[in-house]
């Protein structure tokens, strides 16, 4: 698929995909609690609806998965994303006894899930499954009979997930794309997601969560409690005592970047790219890397590369380094359709 | 004429450590200060504040930093996290100084 189409959907109208990459799992019975809140290391402040946006992690502390947790009346809904294929199947083998855990099923043998972002996904959903939806706030979820609509999203837009059972994701995606046309509906897939995830700075487990990097390097203390023992608590803490030596810093670049490339401040080795792509609505590469923390601030000219004698300049950056339409746009006082009377700012910061 | 690195990073670490204690103080983040990443969204995913937390971290910026920051969303995508507010911040003195 061309990414740069699939980009602009996203990035100015909806776009569809086949959420393929998420690890759907349900947690039930009487245990359903204590597994979820040993596993997560977040506090778990959920009620009926609710969702919260956390990881989960290994006994190095380092991220195995990238999780939405839904709490479905006494249920609990893990949406995941997984640092390689497996890995939490075996993460809840290695540190949950069966006898010791909630019952675990695996809604992929049963559901599909289609993904919709963009700044008006909320409008072509509320046409689809109907008006009520369009005031769902983020990270809540409704059921609506056998579908379930989750809000989240990791690309600066408007996301949703629906997930249905199989029998019927193919009419849902069939309806969406039929309802799809007034608002210029794209499709997208996860390489288009992971391009806008960059640029927003949501965390991508398939990349700088290969880093080695505990949440203290990667910027995500928010999604963990430093007052709570799950898997991973320990180590975590010797390294929060120990006091961490880089944290993941957004770049900039006019010449191509690439993950494991060497990031220098003059002669000195100042830390590795973990993640790169190249920004078509900044026309230019945006980068991640893990950079030491002297270096670890915006506003810095370095150079990337391991040519001696070709440095490319990069210039580390704040993210998101996208105006995101999204942040202009009022459910209650826009549309698709009269788009032009929105005084959008440019889309680039 | 170019500023040293370890100056640039002081001031950035001193705004921080600033905009980190309004969010402790004023709007009761439940967070130590060294738990605040500075790329961290401030509003949705991240801390989480919502449309009221945002009337209040622009009261208080204002008044901490003496810069007037612009209401509505062209001043939502100014605090989007803690380093959009300390660029903020030094872009304004930046200014004031050249004015």
């Amino acid at each position: 698929m061309a990414l740069e189409p699939a980009i602009e959907a996203i990035r100015s109208s909806v776009a569809l995909r086949p959420a393929g990459e998420l690890v759907c799992l349900e947690f039930s019975g009487p245990l359903a609690f204590e597994t979820v809140d040993r596993l997560c290391p977040i506090e778990l402040y959920l009620r009926h609806g609710q969702m919260q946006h956390t990881l989960l992690l290994d006994d190095d502390a380092l991220p195995v998965a990238d999780l939405y947790v839904a709490c479905h009346e006494e249920d609990f809904i893990f949406l995941a994303e997984e640092r390689e294929p497996g890995a939490i199947m075996s993460h809840l083998r290695s540190h949950l006894p069966a006898a010791r855990r909630a019952e675990v099923k695996d809604l992929r043998a049963t559901h599909g899930v289609i993904a919709l972002d963009g700044p008006f996904a909320w409008e072509l959903l509320g046409a689809v499954v109907g008006p009520e939806i369009i005031g769902l706030p983020y990270l809540t979820f409704a059921r609506l009979d056998s579908l379930f609509c989750f809000r989240g999203g990791k690309t600066g837009e408007f996301g949703y997930y629906l997930m249905a059972p199989l029998t019927e994701t193919g009419e849902l995606e069939a309806r969406l794309v039929e309802a799809g046309g007034p608002f210029d509906l794209g499709r997208s897939d996860l390489a288009a997601v992971e391009q806008c995830s960059l640029e927003n700075f949501f965390f991508n487990i398939r990349r700088e969560g290969r880093s080695k990097a505990t949440p203290l390097e990667l910027q995500l203390q928010w999604r963990i409690s430093h007052h709570k023992d799950f898997v991973g608590s320990q180590a975590l803490k010797k390294r929060r005592e120990r006091g961490i030596e880089h944290r993941l810093t957004c770049l900039t670049s006019r010449e191509e970047v690439g993950a494991d490339d060497p990031v220098f401040a003059g002669p000195d080795l100042a830390g590795c790219v973990v993640n790169a792509g190249f920004s078509f609505a900044r026309g230019e590469w945006v980068a991640l890397a893990l950079l030491d923390l002297h270096h670890a601030y915006p506003g810095l000219d370095l150079s990337c590369g391991g040519e001696p004698g070709l440095p490319r300049p990069v210039r580390t950056v704040t993210p998101p380094v996208i105006n995101n339409r999204s942040l202009h746009v009022s459910p209650q006082a826009h549309a698709y359709a009269t788009r032009s009377e929105i005084r959008f700012p440019p889309l680039v910061v | 004429m170019e500023i040293p690195l370890e100056s640039y990073t002081q001031r950035r670490e001193e705004l921080l450590s600033r905009v980190r204690k309004i969010l402790i103080d004023r709007l009761h983040v439940r967070r130590a200060p060294d738990e605040i990443d500075p790329d961290t969204s401030l509003f949705l995913s991240g801390l989480g504040l919502d449309s009221v937390d945002m009337v209040e971290l622009v009261i208080a910026c204002e008044a901490e930093f003496g810069v007037r920051i612009r209401s509505g969303t062209a001043g939502r995508a100014r605090l989007r996290t803690l380093n959009n507010v300390v660029d903020f911040v030094i872009s304004e003195e930046e200014k004031s100084r050249g004015a």
